[in-house]
C-alpha cells in the first residue's frame, strides 16, 4: 500500500491538474484523447472558482494506494510546494508529499479559455476553448502522469 | 500547537509579530533590531518557515513571507492539515499583512543601494505603524493556556 500523496498542480486547478488526475486515477483511458462529455464528466472540470484555490481537493487512489489531489496555485506553484513541503516535514510527514507541475503543459488556447470561463464568467466561448486546448495537449499530459507512475511505482 | 506568522512581501512585520507573541510585550526598537529575521526578505526565502522560538507554554512559534495571494497559503495549509487528519489548530496561520506592500519594493531597493540598515529602519518605521494591529494579533492573547 502506497502512502504517498500526489499532488497535480497548475494555475487554477480547473483543467490541466484535473485531467492529469484523472488519467492518472484511470478515469480517462490515456490510450485515447477524451471527448467533450469526458473531460466535463470530470467533477472539478472548469468548475474551480477563486475561492478553491489553493485548496487540496481529493480525487481517488491509484492502483497503489497513493491519494492523488488537484489543486490551484495561481503563479504560486514553486512558492506554494516549498512552503506545504516545509510544513509537512515540520509536521512529521516529510517526504509523503509529492507535487506535479502541470502548468507547463497549458497551452495559450487553454489560458485564453480559462481566463474566459474561470476569470471572467463567459463559460460559453471559453469552456469549448479550453476543452479543444486540452484534446491536444492530452497526449502530453499522459506522457507526464507515465513519468509519475514511473517515479512512484513500487 | 504550532503557530505561523505570515507576512505579504517582508519579514519585519511577522518577525515583530512573533517577537511580541513570545516576549508577551511590544518589543524595544533594539530588540527588534536584534532579532534574527528582521530584516529584508529575499525572494529565495519565500515560503520557507523560520523557527522563531518557543513560546511560555511551549508551542513552537514560525514566521514566513510570501509576496502575492497570503489567502492561498491560509487555505492551502488548513487543507493540508485536513489531509493528514490533524486538528485545525496544529498549525495556526495568522496573517501579518501590511497596508501598502510597496515597502518591500522600496526595501529591496535600499537593500541593493547597499544601505540595508535604512531598509532596516523602514522595517522599524513599519512595524509602530502596527504596533496595535500587531498586539491584537499575537495569538497567546486569544488562547488561554497558549
Amino acid at each position: 500500500m502506497g502512502g504517498k500523496k500526489i499532488i497535480y498542480h497548475c494555475y487554477g486547478g480547473a483543467h490541466s491538474s484535473v485531467t492529469a488526475a484523472a488519467i492518472h486515477l484511470g478515469v480517462l483511458d490515456p490510450e485515447k484523447v477524451p471527448g467533450k462529455e469526458e473531460l466535463l464528466a470530470l467533477s472539478l472540470f472548469d468548475r474551480q472558482t477563486r475561492d478553491g484555490h489553493g485548496r487540496l481537493h481529493f480525487l481517488g487512489f491509484d492502483e497503489w494506494g497513493n491519494q492523488v489531489y488537484s489543486v490551484g496555485c495561481r503563479n504560486m506553484g514553486k512558492v506554494l510546494e516549498r512552503f506545504l513541503q516545509e510544513t509537512a516535514s515540520l509536521l512529521g510527514f516529510g517526504g509523503e508529499l509529492l507535487f506535479v507541475d502541470t502548468l507547463h503543459y497549458v497551452s495559450l488556447k487553454m489560458r485564453i479559455g480559462g481566463y474566459l470561463s474561470r476569470h471572467l464568467g463567459l463559460v460559453y466561448c471559453g469552456r469549448p476553448l479550453v476543452v479543444q486546448g486540452t484534446q491536444e495537449v492530452y497526449p502530453r499530459l499522459v506522457q507526464l502522469v507515465r513519468q509519475v507512475k514511473a517515479q512512484i511505482a513500487p | 500547537m504550532n503557530y505561523l506568522y505570515l507576512g505579504l512581501g517582508d519579514l519585519y512585520l511577522p518577525a515583530a509579530a512573533a517577537a511580541v507573541h513570545l516576549q508577551r510585550r511590544f518589543p524595544t526598537e533594539e530588540e527588534l533590531l536584534q532579532l534574527p529575521y528582521f530584516r529584508p526578505a529575499c525572494p529565495a526565502e519565500e515560503g520557507r518557515l523560520h523557527l522563531a522560538g518557543r513560546d511560555m507554554f511551549g508551542h513552537k512559534v514560525y514566521l514566513t513571507f510570501v509576496s502575492e495571494h497570503p489567502d492561498l497559503f491560509v487555505r492551502s495549509l488548513n487543507s493540508l492539515l485536513a489531509v493528514f487528519a490533524l486538528p485545525g489548530d496544529t498549525m495556526q496561520v495568522i496573517p501579518v499583512l501590511p497596508d501598502d506592500p510597496r515597502v518591500r519594493t522600496l526595501c529591496r531597493l535600499l537593500v541593493r543601494l547597499g544601505l540595508p540598515a535604512a531598509a532596516n529602519k523602514l522595517g522599524l518605521r513599519l512595524v509602530r505603524n502596527h504596533k496595535s494591529d500587531l498586539l491584537g494579533l499575537a495569538a497567546w492573547g486569544k488562547h488561554p493556556g497558549g
